[in-house]
């Protein structure tokens, strides 16, 4: 047989691709993190019309949103340095442009395109948080702050988790550009190891398979934490208890069955006090 | 005495002016049934006094703390009326992701610096007294209309405001559900709390309510003990409304 393609060589491959991992994960986590922050921020300047902010605001998420992501990275890898040598010269901010890490410029631009994203998400989600909830609450006495924190906030992250985790995962894919810039992420390590064997294919192949393990763990990680974070919907201990006895009582055929039933549902404690 | 005393309230929407100079008094321990058709304005005036709408002019006096012209109300003027005054909603406004019991807590431990543990004894005494101890576990999607008004009414009675403020609190409700609810809005009247209920349940009101405010367009059009206003009413408009609303 020719040896045109050799499939054990995907295997052999993901080792020296997985080198490159954490990279990806610190490229993707941190400018979720920061960027999410940040684009609660855009959000809130959005909702509340800040005079000027707003403006500066609305210009910078529809240009992030109508720009690629690679022309991005380069405008950050290019234009950082230029901002930076002009604080200096200006201020004597005295940064060694030369010597920053690459990863510096991959940072800002995906914490930007995150943030310009993700603020998008925030802001319907946070409208669509119905208003008698906050008049409760301030009327109660809490500050608006407190109000925003205790009440608003956290339900507005549940509604925007889905959109946020799609988000994330679609940041993890984008991450592959980091390679421009000779940052060593997954894709990266992949094309050292390809340059070395010239098993291009092989090497592109566990790549993707790679990609998409973590797309899927990710996303199954954000459905987890929307169904923690949506309390109101998780099926407490007590009821599966007393659903558990019900059907075990419908199998002995004891006499309680209807009642059990009846209190169960109804109501979880009395149904484990029975 | 009087706990609370509104004058010259006026409040405009988009250049309509919705409140046209109200005078409204609670006396201490009194219920004040507040009437008038739909528009008339009557969750605009309790909104204004807890400033959830921004009033435009009058004079608010709670005990004896004093804003004389509310329109300049102060940061800490408007948190004084929000402290010492509690407002039950028409749609309940719980907190959705909250359990009972922490819509009860909450602003025990937020806003009036209560320890945790303590301010969880007095909030379960409170669903306790209004029936739901059962309940205080459970989300507010997962109880009925009425039960979920009672916990509204657990939330602001927790608060031992001066004055409680009841925005039409059985409106939302199933027909079988809104005895329960005046059931403990009575029992809160009987403890003494002082209040003003806008409502059209004119027959609790005749029962529970002290002095009644009769609305419209506005303005007071009338006002007097309940049996006075509906049985006795002097203005044309006063009878309109009450035979339309058949006491
Ligand atoms: N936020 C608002 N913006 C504009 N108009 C309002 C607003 N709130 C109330 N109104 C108007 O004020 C009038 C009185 O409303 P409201 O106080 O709710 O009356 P009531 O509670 O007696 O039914 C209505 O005509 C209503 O449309
Ligand atoms: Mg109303």
């Amino acid at each position: 047989m020719p040896d045109i393609f050799n499939p054990s060589v995907i295997l052999s491959d993901i080792p020296a691709i997985l080198q490159g991992l954490p990279v990806t994960l610190e490229i993707v986590v941190f400018s979720a993190v920061i960027g999410w922050i940040f684009g609660l921020g855009l959000a809130l300047v959005k909702m509340h019309r800040i005079p000027v902010l707003y403006q500066i605001c609305g210009i910078f998420v529809s240009f992030t949103r109508g720009t690629p992501e690679l022309v991005q990275l380069f405008l950050a890898y290019y234009g950082l340095p230029v901002i930076i040598e002009y604080a200096n010269y200006y201020w004597g901010a005295g940064i060694p442009v030369r010597t920053l890490p690459k990863m510096l410029f991959v940072l800002v631009a995906f914490t930007n395109i995150t943030a310009a994203y993700s603020a998008e998400s925030f802001r319907a989600t946070l409208e669509g948080v119905d208003k008698g909830q906050m008049e409760a609450a301030l009327s109660s006495g809490l500050s608006r702050w407190s109000a925003y924190r205790r009440i608003v906030l956290p339900e507005a992250l549940v509604v925007a988790i889905p959109s946020l985790g799609s988000q994330f995962v679609s940041m993890l894919k984008g991450t592959s550009l980091a390679f421009v810039v000779s940052v060593v992420d997954m894709t990266s390590a992949g094309q050292l190891v390809a340059s070395r064997t010239y098993r291009y294919l092989e090497m592109y192949i566990a790549l993707a398979l790679l990609y998409w393990i973590l797309s899927g763990a990710f996303s199954g990680l954000f459905r987890v934490v929307e169904r923690l974070l949506k309390r109101n919907e998780r099926v407490s201990e007590g009821l599966r208890a007393s659903v558990f006895v019900q059907r075990v009582r419908r199998l002995t055929g004891r006499e309680e069955v209807e009642r059990g039933i009846n209190v169960g549902v109804t109501d979880i404690r009395t149904a484990k006090a029975v | 005495m009087s706990v609370l005393q509104i004058s010259g309230l006026r409040k405009q929407f988009d250049g309509t002016e919705i409140l046209r100079g109200i005078d409204v008094e609670v006396n201490e321990g009194e219920v004040v049934g507040l009437i008038g058709s739909s528009g008339a304005g009557k969750s605009t005036l309790l909104r204004c006094i807890d400033f959830l709408e921004q009033p435009d002019a009058g004079r608010f006096r709670l005990e004896d703390y004093e804003i004389a012209d509310v329109a300049s109300a102060a940061k800490a003027d408007i948190a004084h009326f929000r402290r010492h005054t509690a407002m039950v909603f028409q749609s309940f406004n719980l907190y959705k992701l909250k359990t009972a019991l922490e819509n009860v807590t909450l602003a025990l431990t937020d806003s009036r610096k209560i320890p945790a543990s303590q301010a969880r004894d007095i909030a379960s005494e409170f669903l306790a007294r209004v029936g739901l101890s059962e309940k205080q576990d459970s989300f507010p999607d997962k109880l009925s209309g009425g039960q979920r008004q009672r916990v509204a009414l657990a939330r602001a009675a927790v608060l031992k405001p001066k004055v409680m403020l009841l925005d039409e609190p059985t409106s939302a409700l199933d027909p079988e559900n809104v005895g329960e609810v005046l059931d403990v809005i009575r029992g809160l009247a009987d403890q003494g709390q002082s209040m003003i209920i806008a409502s059209h349940e004119m027959g609790f009101l005749r029962q529970v309510a002290d002095h009644v405010v009769f609305m419209d367009h506005g303005v007071v059009e009338e006002e007097g003990s309940a049996e006075q206003v509906f049985l006795h009413p002097g203005k044309e408009r006063t009878q309109q409304f009450l035979s339309r609303a058949r006491v």
